[in-house]
């Protein structure tokens, strides 16, 4: 229903970026430092990285909810300056308005943006997309917390933005829901060419679906490695080459040397 | 809920108002004057009516709301004995004086006796309530929306909100009556301060601590300020603001009954204070009851309209 320019744009360039907290008693924290990071439109892009490595911090950056301390980050040339529906952001914590039901909640950017037709949309077609379909007037504390975090999927796809940043929007569903929304995701994707940024901490995730997987290091937060992830699509999730690039990432993560932090990650 | 079960819950409050009825035709009197009439039953008799009404209602169209509807009919028929107890305490038995305590049918008999009185009173208290709320409940809105939305209007106005809030309106009154000149407009003033108070602070504060995350999917969303305002901040400051209208609503009750003794002529509350002055105590029991009748209709009608808004709560406050 929405017509899509091939030509969409959306290249994202991050340069020198840092960011400096001021938390009152613990002085300053020194969330990132030094990021360097072009991601070109249409490209789907991996950060993964320890706990607390800034992650979310850059995320919320690119979205314009937090400034940064120093460098600049750009959207197609134009610098970020606050939020935009173009840079679509899913939460880390699905966050839904209590007070809407699950139809009120996706439809929300398209009433935002003043474009809601209560005829002709797409809210029922993404509610029947992360499976929600016959659940369109619950309210959110009848879900559960993979069912939100589908619903907060919805609530972003619907406006369909240039750039889509997700912070680890597959980590509260279960093994086979998250296969299913990885691949939705990547038809998604595919199909309107938007660019998209998601943090993981399943590793396995970020080589299946990812061009590039940005490996970060914590403390300040630092681009560690650029991993490109050369292998064609569709892809298989058993393919031999996937064990390598894991090995790869587990390796520079340092976790080859630490077996007791594994299980947390993975 | 058994049938058998749900029967005798249906029937309780006939039972009670069997009572009372007994009672009241079949006891003679300590002090046998007054002639029996059929107002009382009737008037005890409406009790039940609405509750059969209300039966029938939640039976037809309320989803499954019967069972819980006939959970107060023990309450219904308790409330029926006490009648039936205080008639026997006051009427049957004298054990009380009968002077300050007048027994179920002088109360009702006070109320038919002089309904258009009665009315009149009622109908002028009415509307000073409403005014007054209405007025408060705007101005307080106002003020709370704007002191909640805007960080340097609350950094001014905050402070004087709470100080000057908590003092009861009836001291203000006259200075109100000297700047307002009118009885009338003074009296729907003073109610309306009262009310302004907790409206206003539960409004900021409803607006204040809006998770800002909602603030920050909103906006990622597109969303303008405007926005964010209405579709936002509001819904999430409901229960807070309705948190206030319930204040509101209490402090509006005294405040009604403070604003009619300033010299009105009319008003319940005037007329409570006359007759207690002429020592017609049939007279005012009357009128409080008819108070409180106001005030639990106009309270659960909020409710209502609270419950109808408020669905979407996982934890609503249960009161
Ligand atoms: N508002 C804030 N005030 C102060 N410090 C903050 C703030 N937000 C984040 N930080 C700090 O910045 C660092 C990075 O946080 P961030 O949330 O970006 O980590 P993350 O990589 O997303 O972690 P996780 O994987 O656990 O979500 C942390 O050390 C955190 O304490
Ligand atoms: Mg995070």
């Amino acid at each position: 229903m929405v017509a899509f320019d091939a030509k969409r744009s959306g290249e994202i360039a991050i340069n020198g970026v840092g960011k400096v907290f001021n938390s009152g008693e613990q002085g300053e924290v020194v969330a990132l430092r030094g990021i360097d990071l072009v991601v070109k439109e249409g490209e789907l892009v991996s950060l993964v990285g320890p706990s607390g490595c800034g992650k979310s911090t850059l995320l919320r950056m690119v979205a314009g909810l937090e400034t940064a301390s120093n460098g600049e980050l750009t959207l197609d040339g134009e610098e970020i300056k606050g939020p935009h529906h173009e840079r679509g952001l899913v939460f880390q914590d699905p966050a839904l308005f209590p007070w809407l039901t699950v139809y009120g909640n996706v439809a929300f950017g398209l009433k935002a943006r003043k474009i809601y037709k209560s005829a002709d949309n797409d809210v029922a077609k993404y509610i029947e997309l992360v499976g929600l379909k016959g659940f369109e007037k619950h309210y959110p504390h009848q879900l559960s917390g993979g069912m939100a975090q589908r619903v907060s999927l919805a609530r972003s796809f619907v406006n369909s933005p240039k750039v889509l940043l997700m912070d680890e929007p597959f980590g509260a569903l279960d093994a086979f829901t998250r296969m299913q929304m990885q691949d939705e995701l990547l038809r998604i994707w595919q199909e309107r060419g938007t660019t998209i940024l998601l943090v993981t901490h399943d590793v396995d995730e970020a080589v299946y679906i990812s061009d590039k997987i940005i490996v970060m290091s914590p403390r300040p937060g630092r681009i560690q490695k650029i991993i490109d992830v050369n292998i064609g699509r569709p892809r298989a999730r058993n393919n031999s080459y996937f064990l390598n690039i894991r090995t790869d990432i587990l390796e520079i993560l340092d976790f080859a040397k630490k077996p007791e932090e594994l299980s947390y990650y993975l | 809920m058994s049938k058998t079960r749900k029967t005798i819950l249906v029937l309780l409050p006939f039972l009670g108002w069997m009572i009372v009825v007994l009672n009241y035709f079949f006891i003679p009197d300590i002090n046998d004057m007054f002639r029996k009439k059929p107002e009382y039953p009737i008037a005890v008799g409406l009790i039940v009516l609405f509750f059969v009404a209300k039966c029938i209602y939640f039976k037809f169209c309320g989803k499954g709301k019967l069972d819980e509807y006939l959970s107060n009919s023990p309450r219904i028929f308790v409330l029926l004995l006490a009648f039936f107890v205080w008639d026997l305490v006051t009427a049957k038995f004298g054990l009380i004086s009968a002077y300050f305590f007048k027994d179920g049918s002088r109360i009702v008999a006070a109320v038919t006796g002089n309904w258009q009185i009665v009315l009149r009173h009622t109908l002028y208290s009415l509307r000073l309530l409403f005014l007054g709320y209405f007025c408060g409940l705007a101005a307080g809105f106002l003020t709370g929306s704007i002191a909640g939305w805007f960080p340097k209007v609350r950094y001014w106005v905050m402070p004087v909100v709470k100080k000057i809030g908590p003092i009861p309106a009836s001291i203000w009154t006259p200075f109100i009556v000297v700047i307002t000149k009118a009885l009338f407009t003074a009296s729907v003033v003073s109610i309306a301060f009262g009310v302004w108070f907790p409206v206003t602070l539960m409004t900021a504060t409803g607006l204040i601590s809006v998770p800002s995350a909602y603030y920050e999917v909103a906006r990622t969303l597109g969303a303008k300020p405007r926005f964010l305002f209405f579709r936002v901040a509001l819904p999430s400051a409901l229960p807070n603001l309705f948190m206030g209208m319930f204040m509101g609503m209490t402090i509006s009750c005294v405040s009604l009954i403070a604003a009619e003794l300033l010299g009105a002529e009319y008003g319940l509350g005037w007329f409570i204070n006359t007759s207690t002055a002429w020592g017609e105590y049939d007279k005012v029991y009357a009128g409080v009851i008819i108070i409180l009748l106001i005030f639990s209709t106009v309270i659960s009608q909020l409710f209502r309209i609270n419950g109808k808004l408020l669905k979407w709560q996982k934890d609503k406050v249960q009161w």
